[in-house]
């Protein structure tokens, strides 16, 4: 055989080798599309699907650099609290995923909800497990005024930020203001709030109501500088993200079997995405799980959201033709209904539901499985929550694909 | 989808079905969605026009619109706001929501001559 034509062999079975394994790349990633119907993938790509920069037009200032640097700050600052050692990441430190990791959160005292993770908040459409607030900036206010957080009031807090000269500075340069209208004690006095009880003695009663009007406009300010640096809180792409990119992309993936089996399950048997759905997995909605029928839940949550000072549809929202309160509405069914958490990141948020009831995911699983613990369905007449009754294989499985997300 | 809706409404023009507690006038409603592919878990308008022949000095306090998932005996967590249309009898219903997949029911009720009257249309998300 001569030369040329040696070497032309070996180009051909070169070709041949290279053909053979993108070949075989090819059908065995199309191999784990094709397990799929296209509705199905659908749900699964929009589950990865990133999505558009967030926005928030009754917030203009997210987005806004230094708004995040000062909300950043002010984050991390326990000076605003009562006792000045209580600062929002004491219940949502950073390095354990923003949130504390305990059953139910532990300010100036020990409080009755579950810290939620702020992964991705900015996202959401209702805040607070009973989705009491219409905006991330409105939710950031109230922690200041609550017992069991800060403990503190809107006049003191304002009170902290002006004898800080670092907080003070940093506010007036972004607010283009100053503060120092509020060394006259006289008309504004150290402490005092429309919603917290102070009894006879509650000094914001014998407030003036535009000095009131005054101290809510900067109260919200620094809500918003905090919404701002919390709306920087997005988490990376996860193992599953990574999963539906690569099967997307025709290429190979070291994804586990038993997490894409608990896809499987997630999708079809468990109905998990009849609430857990998009790129937050959660429809951002209210349902009756049957934990715990003694509390109010969103039915309390629509009672406060409709009657706050602080709503979307307030004079402090930048833009309130983005109010979607007026289609909230109090029925009976909002009884015992809690916010649909997200399940980004949710192997590492635990313990879990409103009142961090289940310690860990596989708690989670057994309560949908079996529904053990589940009060009687009086409000409602839901059809969807039901056992599952899985076997102890689907459950592992599912526990593995959650811990992918 | 909008292939699909548009068979759906054929389909519920076509059938004059009557329940319990209301008429069915599904024949005599014409139900539009805006923006016309439902988005999936976002706000978005149903637009009404009603039969001018058989409905007559309809208003806004008789009009109301719901939606319901039959198969998971559950409804909207949103009530939508009713409010004058464009054309001549007809109306917006703004503020509705479908924040699962499935099947939904579009419901327009219409309290008329003494009669609640009802017209519905299927939808799947």
């Amino acid at each position: 055989m001569s030369r040329s034509k040696k070497y032309r062999s070996t180009i051909w079975i070169a070709v041949g080798i290279f053909l053979l394994a993108a070949g075989y790349w090819y059908f065995t990633a199309n191999h784990l599309k094709r397990q799929f119907s296209p509705l199905e993938w659908q749900i699964i790509t929009e589950i990865s699907e990133k999505p558009a920069p967030p926005k928030d037009p009754s917030n203009q200032y997210l987005n806004h650099p230094a708004a995040i640097k000062f909300g950043e700050q002010l984050f991390f600052s326990p000076l605003l609290s009562k006792d000045k050692t209580i600062s929002c990441a004491t219940c949502h430190p950073k390095e354990n995923n923003w949130m504390d990791g305990k059953a139910v959160a532990v300010g100036s005292e020990k409080g009755t909800r579950n810290t939620p993770s702020l992964w991705n908040t900015v996202h959401n459409r209702w805040y607070f497990w009973d989705g009491r607030a219409d905006s991330q900036w409105s939710q950031a206010l109230q922690p200041f005024e609550t017992p069991e957080e800060m403990g503190s009031s809107r006049l003191a807090v304002l009170h902290a930020l002006n004898n800080d000269d670092g907080l003070k500075q940093g506010y007036e340069k972004l607010f283009e203001t100053n503060l120092d209208f509020l060394a006259d004690s006289v008309r504004f006095p150290p402490f005092g709030s429309p919603v917290i009880e102070f009894g006879l003695e509650n000094p914001w009663l014998n407030m003036a109501p535009e000095d009131q009007h005054l101290i809510n406009q900067h109260f919200v300010n620094i809500g918003k500088s905090i919404a701002a640096f919390e709306g920087t809180i997005l988490s990376p792409p996860s193992d599953f993200d990574r999963f539906v990119h690569a099967v997307s992309n025709n290429q190979q993936t070291d994804y586990p079997e038993s997490a894409l089996k608990g896809l499987k399950i997630f999708l079809r048997k468990g109905n998990c995405t009849n609430c857990h759905s998009g790129f937050l997995l959660t429809n951002k909605e209210f349902h009756n799980i049957r934990l715990n029928e003694e509390n109010g839940g969103r039915y309390e949550g629509i009672r406060k959201l409709l009657v706050s000072n602080f709503n979307k549809n307030s004079s402090f929202s930048d833009d309130p033709t983005t109010s979607r309160i007026e289609y909230v509405k109090l029925v009976k069914r909002n009884w015992g209904e809690f916010k649909v958490p997200s399940l980004r990141n949710v192997l590492y948020t635990a313990p879990y539901m409103h009142d961090g009831r289940f310690a860990t995911l596989r708690d989670v699983i057994d309560y949908y499985s079996e529904l053990k613990e589940a009060v009687p369905d009086i409000h409602v007449n839901e059809t969807i929550i039901k056992p599952l009754n899985l076997t102890e294989e689907e459950k592992c499985n599912l526990e593995d694909f959650l811990s992918t997300l | 989808m909008k292939k699909y809706l548009t068979s759906i409404f054929i389909l519920s023009l076509a059938f004059f079905t009557s329940c319990d507690t209301s008429v069915s006038v599904s024949h005599l409603v014409k139900i539009e969605f805006e923006p016309a592919e439902i988005p999936f878990n976002e706000f978005f308008n149903v637009l009404i026009e009603l039969d001018t022949a058989h409905f007559k000095n309809v208003d806004l306090q008789q009009m109301n619109v719901e939606a319901i998932m039959p198969s998971h005996g559950h409804g909207m967590n949103v009530q939508p706001i009713v409010s004058p249309g464009e054309k001549p009898n007809s109306f917006k219903a703004s503020g509705m929501l479908f924040h699962m997949r499935g099947d939904w029911e579009v419901q327009v009720f219409i309290k008329h001559a003494d009669k609640l009257e009802k017209a519905t249309l299927d939808v799947t998300i």
